[in-house]
């Protein structure tokens, strides 16, 4: 399983906004994507691509999905 | 509508009983909003719909052609999806693999990483799959059930080696430095602090509880189960003498009586436990392959198809063939997945599925199998099983699932050692309460003291040596012969073997076709094989090549081809010195208008001594007969003759057609025959004879007798044969001569003297100190009389000198090592 039920990653963090997973600011293990002059990380590349699609759709929360 | 917006895709369609419903199927079909054409196939097996893929979907389609009663084809399969991270990546993939044309649904775990899709066969492909997978930023990592059991079995085998080797090892060097303190007298260069009781306590309890807890965990299932084994013996010897050290270490007044002096025993819990692991660990490194079988049976399927799409063929690799795919074969080719012909003929070699050993004529509708060769034919077929589900698959099922339902041979010496638990136990408990009761004071520790002493020289280390020695001799030996053994077990079980059963294709007989009979009213002999021979020049078909190698043996000259054609599974004709030649079957002859005339009487009669009768026709009129049969093994007769003699039951089991069987059958004088078995079933006749009681041992080559090689008590498998077969079977015969296996059994025999003599040696030794360690001699040697010759065994007092237990341990792993050398001298 891949999903970091219990520990939470040290350090910065920042919310994926497809997932909504808590994700290292400093190594985002999905890269980053930057959108309206704002940066956005992710916890893996499958989101990073969702989201530079359709970035509305995830910010708005009509697409994001809550774990 | 812009011809950019449509889209053609072709259906697959079950056959319909009525024309009606296919013609009113494309009358619903043009009513959905966004289909423009129509058409049914000829045969009625698809239906090509242009569609507007911005007004419809295939999933409408579909649902309309389920509505009207007909059914489309789906399929299904499972692959293994990578680089998921979190619960929104299953949505994502799930709309990656629905996204493409022919996948139906698509079902994403994100806890096992694999996805389940359906599928139209023939439209939506693995590289398509994988493209739009990509694109989401994920990867599918093959079809899920590929990776076999067999490559964990493989890995727990080295990792027991490895971990077997490291314990040596380190064991050793603590083993080592034990020994150097514990014989002061011995060694006296050791340094002091070497020799302190707590050093080498802490030196011996690594080797006590880390390398021999493996000793602990099987003993303590032994007892669960009630059972006693070696295990039973080493933990209890090696612990008693352990924590009686611990004890005199600690506190060394609570053993001492005046009569004799403390010693501790942490040698010799450690030799034991390091000679019994050094047993182990060259029985583990001589043991199996079994997992090897099963990796080369995957590796017989070719790794690339050449595959249809869009009327292009393509090669891909056979992960990426999908049921339903249209998969293009040519001569000499293998067949890569299970299937069902659909356009050409051929003739393929089946005899690793079915050991029937003439090659099977093969056209549209016939079932062609993974792994079979195809000879000479070109065709198509239609994709039905892959992977974890063609018949090759299910053979590797049977393999593993025989393999693992195998019952364990009891060895030898677990046997002994469970006869000889309940005695040292029964021997200790009295010498302590005979001393408790009616020894001198003090009583309690002379009666534990003694009691130990029991236990700790009772336990045998040469046991652990007995076994492994005597087996790796004998199977070097076997080798000379050309007989490798790969386990322990089958030399030990082989003296239990009652019955023997062997298979006929390629163990009885040499496995390929040859000329036996030629027969002709007009022409000599060499005439009709010289003419024979010179249409079939060309010919990969193995009957052909038969019939060239016969005509080559006898040095007869083939003049060169003018002209040559054949037709596959039927015959060849050829034009040569202007001569018109043809070589086939009666139905080739009357196809090509030639006249059989007074041949078909012997053909038939041919066709009942179980041979195949070839045609040889000159200028349309058969000249000629040729009968081909697989022929008997030199040596195979002999080696059936002394079976017999030495009071084995002997059975033949073969895939082929009864006739034939029945006819080696009879040459050999075996009465016993099952023919026309599927190698499923050959592992189930196997376990019949074994449920009446039988020990069995198959004797086979070929890939459709692994299951039954593993089922038997012992599988033989012959050198000339399959990788498989001889990976599976825990004996090969190197040089497929089945003389061996008389020597197998005069081998196994003699291995087995040995080994009983050395487990013998092993118990003798310390049974005989037994005695003395009850504390017997002390009732008469009590006053200080002990003989000065026996002082050094005795002590003063006739109480067992500690240095005793390592002298017996080291004379009787001698005796066992220099009687398994014996073995050498076996012929």
């Amino acid at each position: 399983m891949k999903i970091p039920f219990f520990t939470k990653p040290s350090g910065n963090t920042a919310v994926d906004p497809v997932c909504s997973m808590d994700v290292n600011v400093d190594n985002p293990a999905g890269g980053t994507h930057e959108h309206n002059g704002q940066v956005y990380y992710f916890c893996g590349p499958g989101c990073r691509i969702a989201f530079s699609k359709e970035p509305e759709a995830y910010l708005s929360g009509e697409k994001r999905i809550e774990m | 509508m812009s011809p950019r917006t449509s889209k053609k895709i072709t259906l697959p369609l079950t056959k319909s009983s009525a024309i009606e419903d296919e013609l009113n199927l494309a009358a619903i079909l043009r009513t959905i909003d966004g289909v423009s054409g129509v058409v049914i196939g000829a045969e009625h097996e698809s239906a090509e719909i242009t569609i507007d893929p911005n007004k419809t979907s295939i999933p409408t389609l579909i649902k309309t052609i389920e509505g009207s009663g007909l059914q489309t084809e789906t399929e299904e399969v499972t692959l293994n999806i990578g680089g998921m991270t979190c619960a929104a990546c299953v949505i994502h993939v799930e709309h990656a693999l629905t996204a493409v044309d022919g996948v139906l649904s698509a079902v994403v775990n994100l806890a096992t990483e694999q996805a389940r899709v359906y599928y139209l066969p023939g439209l939506a492909t693995l590289p398509e799959l994988k493209a739009n997978v990509d694109d989401f930023g994920y990867s599918i990592e093959g079809i899920a059930g590929e990776t076999d059991a067999s490559d964990q079995d493989h890995l727990a085998r080295t990792t027991e080696i490895k971990t077997l080797r490291r314990k040596l090892f380190i064991g050793s060097i603590f083993g080592l430095l034990v020994i150097l303190g514990s014989f002061k007298s011995l060694f006296p260069w050791v340094p002091p602090l070497l020799q302190n009781w707590v050093t080498l306590w802490i030196l011996s309890t690594p080797v006590q509880f880390w390398i021999g807890w493996q000793f602990y965990t099987s003993a303590w299932a032994g007892l669960k189960h009630r059972t006693t084994n070696m295990n039973t013996l080493i933990a209890l010897g090696t612990t008693v003498a352990y924590f009686y050290s611990v004890v005199a270490t600690i506190s060394p007044t609570m053993l001492t009586v005046e009569t004799t002096t403390v010693h501790v025993y942490f040698d010799t819990a450690v030799m034991i436990t390091m000679f019994i692991l050094f047993g182990r660990y060259l029985e583990a490194r001589a043991k199996g392959k079994t997992s090897e079988a099963i990796r080369s049976l995957m590796q017989l399927q070719p790794q690339a198809a050449v595959i249809l799409r869009n009327n292009q063929e393509t090669e891909v690799s056979i992960q990426e063939v999908l049921a339903g795919d249209t998969v293009v074969i040519r001569p000499g080719n293998k067949i890569p997945t299970d299937g069902v012909i659909m356009t050409g003929t051929s003739s393929v070699d089946e005899s690793m599925l079915t050991g029937e050993s003439m090659p099977v004529h093969k056209s549209p509708g016939s079932p062609v199998f993974a792994a079979t060769l195809n000879y000479d034919g070109h065709f198509t077929f239609r994709a039905t099983k892959i992977g974890a589900q063609t018949a090759l698959s299910q053979i590797i099922k049977l393999v593993q699932d025989a393999q693992g339902s195998k019952a364990p041979v009891q060895r030898l010496a677990d046997q002994v050692s469970s006869y000889f638990i309940p005695a040292v136990i029964i021997t200790a408990l009295t010498t302590f309460g005979v001393w408790l009761f009616v020894g001198p004071d003090p009583t309690f520790t002379y009666a534990l003291l003694n009691m130990v002493a029991v236990l700790v020289i009772a336990c045998p280390c040469a046991l652990g040596l007995a076994t492994p020695t005597a087996i790796m001799v004998g199977t070097s030996k076997g080798a000379e012969f050309g007989i490798l053994i790969r386990t322990a077990e089958a030399l030990e079980s082989s003296r239990n073997i009652d019955t023997f059963v062997l298979d006929k294709t390629g163990t009885i007989t040499t496995g390929t076709p040859q000329v036996t009979d030629i027969i002709s009213d007009t022409l000599t002999k060499e005439d009709v094989l010289r003419l024979a021979a010179t249409a079939e020049q060309g010919s990969e078909h193995p009957l052909g090549a038969a019939i060239v190698t016969a005509a080559k043996n006898k040095a007869i000259e083939m003049p060169e081809l003018q002209a040559f054609m054949a037709i596959p599974g039927h015959g060849v004709t050829a034009t040569a010195q202007g001569t018109l030649i043809h070589v086939g079957n009666a139905a080739f002859m009357e196809a090509q208008d030639c006249q059989i005339g007074q041949a078909i009487y012997v053909l038939n009669e041919l066709a009942l001594q179980g041979k195949t009768p070839i045609l040889v026709s000159v200028d349309q009129t058969v000249q000629g007969v040729i009968g081909l049969a697989d022929t008997i093994k030199p040596g195979a007769l002999d080696c059936v003759l002394s079976l017999q003699k030495a009071g084995y039951t002997i059975i033949m089991l073969t895939g082929d057609n009864e006739k034939t069987a029945d006819i080696i059958a009879k040459e050999l004088g075996i009465t016993t025959v099952i023919a026309e078995v599927l190698p499923d079933a050959k592992a189930k006749e196997i376990q019949k004879l074994q449920n009446q009681g039988k020990i069995v041992a198959m004797v086979g080559d070929g890939i459709n007798d692994a299951p039954a090689l593993a089922q038997a008590n012992i599988g033989i498998a012959l050198g000339t044969g399959t990788d498989i077969a001889m990976e599976t079977a825990e004996i090969t015969l190197v040089h497929g001569d089945l003389s061996g296996i008389m020597k197998t059994l005069k081998l196994s025999k003699a291995t087995m003297r040995i080994i009983k003599q050395n487990l013998f040696w092993a118990f003798a030794y310390n049974a005989a100190l037994v005695p003395i360690a009850t504390g017997l001699l002390y009732l008469i040697f009590n006053d200080k009389t002990v003989p000065d010759m026996l002082k050094p065994l005795l002590g003063d007092f006739g109480f067992l000198n500690p240095m005793a237990a390592a002298a017996v341990m080291a004379i009787s792993s001698f005796t066992v090592v220099s009687n398994s050398l014996r073995l050498q001298r076996h012929k």
